[in-house]
């Protein structure tokens, strides 16, 4: 996987600075976390739920190859094939000859983040396939020739003002000036799309799960995109990553109870389809042909590793919406068409370490995304593994290699720990103004430091540590 | 490339990496789907939970007292909304079958739909009260792109047809599909909508802008 993750500095410098992308996260600051939590309210038992969303995901993972060999089976019973894929230009060949096969023009594709990871659009376009994205903000970044900023929200970053400037640039409609109304704008998207469902050769859409038992692949979307994809071209194609396989519709519904909650805050995604297979004896629509692309790419690899866990995640995006660096920065920072927590731990995974190093840094180590992810991964503990990793590769920086030596020694030696927490409060008080009652605010550090205060003021330390405190509280009595 | 080549090396690299941490496949680990107390088992809270969660996703909904009274509430639903009282059935619409004689100002048209701008009256196999969704399933007399490329869907939904959600979905659906699943199975609830486009969501993306439930007695 391709990624611009060891540019991870400068692309935060420059998100920073980008006044539209700062008002959507804003939005997304805003907005999400209300939603999502409003949606777990009106749940009896919303723990209960994501427990048993847990153990339908850990069962996955520990009887993958099984479940995987059922699901084929199916497949092959409902008139469908399986084709697996070790590589992501394993999996962009296959579906390339595929289209060939069936001497395919052109393409609509729903959203799928695997079809992002293996970079689907670039072989297929190279392949001279005309492909076009119809889940809307995918659409507009494939106009912009951009890359998703959001899972789920791809064109997160862009205004609406700049969505219509694309299309007046992309749609050769005359007219005075870019259309401004998002009405406007929709009613033109879905007449240009609508054109490219009704002439596609091939439907390619990714899949929310696989559902082993009856060989069924689970697609869900709220604008029904997929649905159109997925019933009137003569082929369908779907591409998503082995871990997606699950036991049963039963388990599916498990899964759908937590997904939309989750990750739009509603009790359901507006369409939820089960297909299972190809155009039936007597059916006089769907498609003819249905393939199933299963793409490993170092899925495989994550399973014998401490990372295990993280194959449980099913992009629901809430670790993304409640990050405070995510919301700060967006998912271009990242690099990576993973970005947020899981995509902190999902890029170094698949696109290797020593590129992607700064990403498992980008994380306060709150914890609100672990305390929100209806799956239960561990995202500090893996988050800190990483960091673990990267420090016995020695890919930290000398400078950050030499202040984490100093903690170290710091920790090691109380005397020192007190002397030196000592002389920075005074230091950094010193370099305070009074803010509201006793608070005292650091509003410009010297430096090395000045990053910290370049986007933010930070509450100054207490000239009275904890430890002196304690102390007092306890009579003399060492903490 | 070899797909069976492939195929082996994946599993036996998933193989490598599951033994480590599992040391047999075990018995079934899941219970069978969950069970959020969602809904009372008395028919009127289904209903009612039905329909009060398609309105939570902008669907409208109606109740009917039998099968005669679908013609006249269709013919009177799209005078409100200012639409041609005109619309493809597709399907079977109710068990039994629909006078559409009822309703002598509504046109049943049989020609391929239009692009975009036509009204689609559908049954369903079965409502969720759980998330107020119609289950539509593909099928040799239904061909479902139709409720996708509808400007307005119409949903017909015999209220014993009304389930308590996905598990009792799953228990019909395992019976009746014994023989295998429809190539096709629909959730849908309320009309498509984009929030790409900004907040609040816009309706009627890619699919109908206007989903309208008809909820009849037997």
């Amino acid at each position: 996987m391709r990624t611009t993750s060891k540019h991870f500095r400068a692309q935060v410098t420059e998100a920073l600075g980008n006044e539209t992308l700062q008002a959507s996260l804003e939005g997304v600051r805003r907005v999400m976390p209300k939603i999502r939590a409003a949606a777990v309210d009106q749940c009896d038992d919303f723990a209960g739920l994501c427990a048993q969303a847990e153990e339908v995901r850990q069962h996955s993972i520990d009887h993958l190859d099984q479940l995987l060999e059922t699901f084929e089976q199916q497949v092959v019973a409902a008139g469908g094939l399986v084709h697996w894929a070790r590589t992501g230009e394993e999996a962009t060949q296959i579906i390339a000859d595929l289209c060939a096969s069936v001497d395919c023009r052109s393409i609509i594709k729903s959203k799928s983040m695997v079809s992002e990871e293996i970079e689907l659009n670039i072989a297929l376009e190279s392949a001279g396939y005309e492909v076009t994205e119809t889940d809307l903000g995918e659409y507009i970044i494939q106009l912009r020739g951009e890359k998703p900023s959001h899972i789920l929200a791809p064109s997160l970053h862009v205004s609406l003002a700049e969505v219509g400037e694309t299309f007046d640039a992309k749609h050769g409609i005359e007219r005075d000036v870019p259309p401004t109304d998002a009405d406007e704008m929709l009613l033109e998207a879905r007449g240009v799309l609508r054109e490219k469902f009704l002439s596609a050769d091939v439907g390619i859409t990714g899949a929310n799960f696989l559902v082993a038992e009856t060989g069924g692949v689970v697609v869900v979307t709220n604008e029904g995109n997929a649905d159109l994809g997925m019933s009137l071209p003569d082929t369908h194609i779907v591409v998503t990553g082995i871990e997606k396989v699950i036991r049963s519709l039963a388990d599916a519904g498990v899964l759908l109870r937590v997904l939309a909650r989750s990750a739009i805050g509603e009790r359901l995604s507006n369409y939820t389809t089960f297909i299972h297979g190809a155009r039936q004896d007597g059916e006089i629509s769907g498609p003819r042909e249905f393939h199933v692309v299963l793409v490993d790419n170092g899925r495989s690899q994550l399973l014998g590793s401490g990372f295990r866990d993280m194959l449980r995640c099913i992009r629901c995006s809430a670790c993304l919406n409640h990050c405070p660096v995510y919301t700060a920065v967006g998912g271009h920072a990242y690099g990576s068409v993973y970005s947020g927590p899981m995509g902190a731990i999902l890029t170094p995974a698949f696109a290797g370490l020593p590129g992607t190093v700064h990403l498992p840094n980008a994380s306060t180590l709150c914890g609100c995304c672990e305390s929100i992810c209806p799956v239960g991964i561990p995202l500090v503990k893996l988050l800190r593994h990483w960091r673990e990793v990267s420090h016995t590769q020695s890919l930290p920086t000398a400078g950050e290699r030499f202040m984490l030596g100093c903690w170290r020694l710091a920790n090691r030696w109380p005397f020192i720990y007190r002397l030196v927490t000592t002389l920075g409060v005074t230091l950094v008080r010193s370099l305070s103004v009074a803010g509201d009652g006793r608070q005292r605010w650091l509003k410009r550090l010297p430096f090395f430091a000045a990053a910290w205060t370049q986007h933010r003021d930070i509450p100054a330390p207490v000239s009275n540590s904890f430890q002196n405190q304690w102390r007092q509280a306890k009579g003399g009595r060492k903490p | 490339m070899n797909n069976k080549i492939a195929r082996d090396e994946i599993m036996t690299a998933i193989r490598s990496g599951s033994a480590s941490q599992v040391a047999q496949a075990g018995p079934e680990l899941v219970p069978a789907g969950g069970s959020e107390k969602l809904c009372g088992n008395d028919r009127e809270t289904l209903i009612n939970d039905f329909q009060r969660y398609a309105a939570q996703e902008a669907a409208t909904s109606e109740r009917l007292a039998g099968v005669n009274d679908i013609p006249p509430a269709i013919a009177r639903y799209l005078q409100q909304q200012e639409l041609p009282l005109q619309v493809i059935a597709a399907g079977e619409i109710f068990p039994g079958g629909v006078d559409w004689s009822l309703a002598a100002e509504l046109e049943i048209i049989n020609r391929p739909i239009r692009p975009d701008g036509d009204t689609v009256v559908t049954g369903c196999y079965a409502g969720l009260a759980e998330a107020g969704a119609v289950v539509t399933v593909s099928s040799a007399s239904f061909a479902n792109e139709l409720q996708f490329l509808a400007a307005t869907h119409i949903v017909v939904v015999p209220v014993e047809r009304i389930l308590a959600g996905y598990d009792e979905l799953w228990l019909v659906a395992s019976k009746e599909f014994a023989a295998g699943m429809p190539r096709s199975m629909n959730w849908i609830v309320g009309p498509s909508r984009t929030a790409d486009l900004g907040v609040p969501s816009k309706l009627g993306a890619h699919g109908p802008a206007r989903v309208h439930l008809l909820v009849v007695a037997r």
